[in-house]
């Protein structure tokens, strides 16, 4: 049989679009910026007790965004209601259950930002006036508890809430994954690897950020000999181990199908080969993902020296956040191009100024930045010294 | 339980009154008929199945156009829908009156209509009769901007093409019998003048 | 097809209210002779016809037999009109498969079928070998997985067994259009919700055929109760004829069943 290009009529251009590309791109966000700022409250590592202050609000800085471009995306947003109305569990949806289990990551990420800045903004309440200061009275729900204890029980609470968030963040991320993946009607999406590729690239890409925003606002506000260079090499290393393993994971579903080369392999190969070959091959295997790699690799060895890591980081974890948005990209679209007649490909040209375009896009992109600004003047990003003690304090 | 202070104790309120408000709003917000079939809104079940018929089918035309029905009986297109020539009957009729004529087929359109389903092609199967609309208004010499309904009424397609044949037929029979008796009279008209001859040469 | 007794009994309850109170006045018609002027009346409001109970005992099938299609497009032009679906989107096509002689298979559905095949295909150099017509519609699968996946249950399957979706619940997220194989859902550009075939739900409700059914000039497409023992469907599916389903490794169990298919059908 010859692929003579037929697509079924309703199938002509693609129906989950830039939205459904960006939407789980923004969600890896919030979970690897969590990812980072927990490692240093629950497995104590010290080195990244400098960035988790700063991951935390950067993770939080995202997430009011994760459910904004699947409700644009919705052919009726002012009903988006109904998701959490008649959540569908009997059959059940996975769909349904995303709804409580983002509602249940974000109260608890909201309550992980509380516990570890409730003793911060006792002396903040007390240093501002107006409108600041009854924010954060509002914040600390009017308490005023400075004692030993209480800080104790913060950093205990926090640890709790961190230690059940990682697996959470797991979850909703692989989640994500597990949605696409058991979509059996497409056959790029149906493969159980599909949750495993969603989660680790999304902590790949929420890493990435964190290193990448870190650095740069150090540079902006000419702080640079502040990073540590501890801090710079377990980033590194972190960011290296799970690309690695994504890569890998990657690599061994697309190997094996092609070992294997059932009909599935040929049609996915008539796909990778054909509309996606520059989007797939060229840029994200072999630009995006091998170069990073193989910075990550050196810039690992400890011969490397702090002033080119601090360039040369910033620039692998650039390629890194393009790399999970040109696979998130990749397996959306991609996905539906490969149409369900199996004989030919669907087509999508998105646009700069739809309602789901380009524009749109790239402000939701842009827009957790701007937020994570303004969220700086409330809760403040740098002050190493606290949290190690805190850390220290507790190990001891 | 030295953990429980004010401020753990104040958040706790928060968040359960916020569960309870969350858990009573989604109950109040519920459809009303959810749940009457099965888990979904049963209204919606009963609007679908409410929604108005476009089309009718043959027997809602039948109550008034019973002749054409009579006529196409017996004849190959007995089972043909007639709004999908005539437009829907929801077009044509209303609340017990007449809204609109139903369409009549001009001719143009007509030998259209005929040659979407008639037109000789592939995966028609061999059975199912196509023509080539040019090739057979030439062979049987007939004017080429003849319509199909001149010979074939599109009721009964096949009534006057019976009908021709039947003609034919029965011409041909009646031409074999006549030259049968001519056959018989001249033999028997041979067989007198061989007798005839006989008699004399006796 | 469930068939659940607590239902049964409601509807049985229901419908002889409905008798009683003369809203199931059509129903009684069938039983009762009538004078002709009656009858025109009730051919008068067809279009206002009476909706029947939900028939639990009936186990409802389509059969569509690509021997008997000829591509003439009449099914999509009723589709469109009874269901008012938009320019561009279908509830039903038709596709053409031509084979020419090296086996390479050509498909193609322009405007999906629904201004008929008059014309052959001139792009094939190479000799055709057969062409034959395969009508698509709902496989109404009894295991749906646009129905599993529906995060809100705004599309299900009513109790008679028909997948339809809840148009004023609906938020469109699209994972139905994803999750079809079969590529019959779409997201309607005038109503924003998703849609699919219904095998005209509302037509069968009020004791017609489905619109496409009812259009066929050649009976390809067929559409019976498999309960009723003298149904053409039920004499089929009891017959020796083969019966094929589309994609059923993917375990949807159509209930739409092809007749004298080909391998080459998707």
């Amino acid at each position: 049989m010859q692929d003579m290009g037929y697509v079924f009529p309703n199938d002509l251009h693609v129906h989950w679009n830039l939205m459904v590309v960006v939407y789980p791109y923004i969600l890896g966000m919030v979970a690897g910026a969590f990812f980072i700022s927990s490692l240093s409250r629950v497995f104590g590592a010290i080195s990244l007790a400098g960035i988790s202050k700063f991951a935390l609000i950067f993770a939080l800085a995202w997430l009011p965004f994760v459910t904004v471009p699947l409700i644009n995306h919705l052919g009726h947003p002012e009903r988006f209601m109904n998701m959490m109305i008649t959540p569908n569990f009997e059959t059940p949806s996975l769909m349904a259950g995303f709804g409580v289990l983002f509602t249940l990551y974000a109260v608890f990420l909201i309550l992980e930002v509380l516990f570890v800045y409730r003793y911060e903004f006792i002396t903040l309440r007390n240093r501002s006036t107006g409108f600041k200061k009854s924010l954060y009275n509002a914040l600390l729900l009017g308490t005023n508890d400075t004692s030993a204890q209480s800080r104790k029980r913060d950093i205990r609470v926090s640890m709790l809430l961190s230690s059940i968030g990682i697996p959470l963040a797991a979850l909703l991320n692989g989640y994500e994954g597990f949605v696409l993946g058991t979509i059996d009607a497409n056959i790029l999406w149906n493969t159980p690897l599909m949750p495993i590729i969603f989660f680790f690239s999304a902590l790949v890409s929420g890493v990435a950020g964190v290193i990448l925003f870190y650095i740069l606002a150090k540079a902006i506000t000419n702080k640079l000999d502040d990073i540590e260079t501890e801090t710079l090499r377990t980033l590194t290393k972190i960011l290296w181990a799970l690309f690695a393993f994504t890569f890998a994971v990657q690599m061994i579903d697309i190997a094996s199908l092609a070992y294997a080369s059932t009909h599935r392999w040929d049609l996915i190969n008539s796909l990778l080969s054909g509309p996606l070959s520059f989007s797939y091959w060229t840029m994200q295997v072999m630009i995006l993902s091998i170069i990073p790699a193989i910075v990550l690799a050196i810039l690992s060895l400890r011969i490397v020296s702090r002033k080119i890591i601090l360039i040369a980081l910033p620039v692998a974890a650039l390629m890194l956040l393009a790399e999970v948005f040109f696979m998130r990209w990749n397996t959306v679209i991609g996905g539906q191009i490969l149409a369900n007649s199996d004989r030919g490909f669907a087509t999508y040209h998105p646009l700069m100024f739809e309602k789901e375009g380009i524009l749109v896009s790239a402000l939701l992109l842009i827009l957790p930045i701007v937020l994570f600004w303004l969220l700086s003047k409330i809760f403040p990003l740098w002050d190493t010294d606290r949290i190690k003690r805190h850390i220290t304090h507790y190990k001891r | 339980m030295h953990w429980l202070d004010d401020y753990v104790k104040r958040l706790l309120i928060v968040l359960v009154v916020g569960g309870v408000v969350s858990v009573v709003a989604i109950a109040l917000l519920q459809p009303s008929s959810w749940g009457e079939y099965g888990n979904y809104r049963g209204d919606a079940l009963k609007d679908e199945a409410a929604k108005p018929l476009v089309y009718g089918d043959n027997a809602s035309c039948v109550e008034c156009h019973g002749e054409i029905n009579e006529l196409a009986r017996g004849d190959v297109h007995k089972n043909i829908s007639c709004e999908m020539c005539h437009t829907p009957v929801s077009e044509h009729v209303r609340d017990g009156k007449k809204i609109k004529d139903a369409l009549v087929v001009g001719v143009k359109e007509q030998n259209s209509l005929c040659l979407k389903c008639h037109s000789k092609m592939m995966g028609r199967g061999e059975k199912f009769p196509m023509v080539d609309a040019k090739l057979h208004l030439e062979e049987l010499e007939v004017r080429p901007t003849s319509s199909c309904n001149r010979c074939h009424t599109v009721h009964a397609p096949m009534e006057n093409i019976n009908y021709v044949k039947k003609l034919r037929e029965l011409r041909e029979k009646r031409r074999a019998l006549k030259e049968e008796r001519l056959l018989e009279e001249s033999e028997l008209r041979k067989l007198e003048l061989e007798k005839a001859k006989d008699s004399d040469e006796s | 097809m469930r068939v659940n007794q607590e239902l049964i009994d409601r509807d049985r309850r229901g419908f002889i209210q409905s008798v009683v109170t003369g809203s199931v006045g059509g129903s009684l018609m069938l039983m009762i002779p009538m004078s002709s002027s009656l009858g025109k009346e009730l051919s008068s409001s067809s279009s206002e016809a009476k909706v029947n109970p939900i028939n639990l005992d009936a186990n409802y099938c389509f059969m569509v037999d690509v021997t008997g299609c000829i591509g003439c497009g009449n099914c999509c032009v009723a589709d469109r009109k009874e269901n008012n679906v938009p320019e561009g989107q279908y509830r039903t096509w038709v596709e053409r498969y031509v084979i020419d002689i090296y086996n390479t298979v050509y498909v193609d559905a322009p405007d999906g079928g629904e201004k008929g095949y008059s014309e052959p295909r001139t792009d094939i150099e190479a000799t055709i070998k057969e062409a034959f017509f395969v009508p698509k519609l709902c496989n109404m699968c009894e295991d749906p997985s646009c129905v599993q996946g529906c995060p809100i249950s705004a599309t299900f399957t009513t109790p008679d067994g028909f997948v339809i979706v809840d148009s004023d619940h609906c938020v469109a997220c699209g994972y139905c259009v994803m999750a079809c194989p079969y590529g019959v859902r779409f997201i309607n550009e005038e109503t924003k919700v998703a849609d699919k075939c219904t095998w005209c739900y509302h037509r069968v409700r009020k004791g017609k055929l489905p619109a496409c059914v009812q259009a066929c000039p050649t009976g390809a497409r067929k559409f019976g109760d498999l309960n009723d023992l003298e149904s053409e469907v039920s004499k089929i599916y009891r017959s020796a004829e083969r019966l094929e389903v589309l994609k059923p490794e993917l375990g949807n169990e159509p209930t739409l069943y092809y007749i004298n298919s080909r391998e080459e059908v998707v």
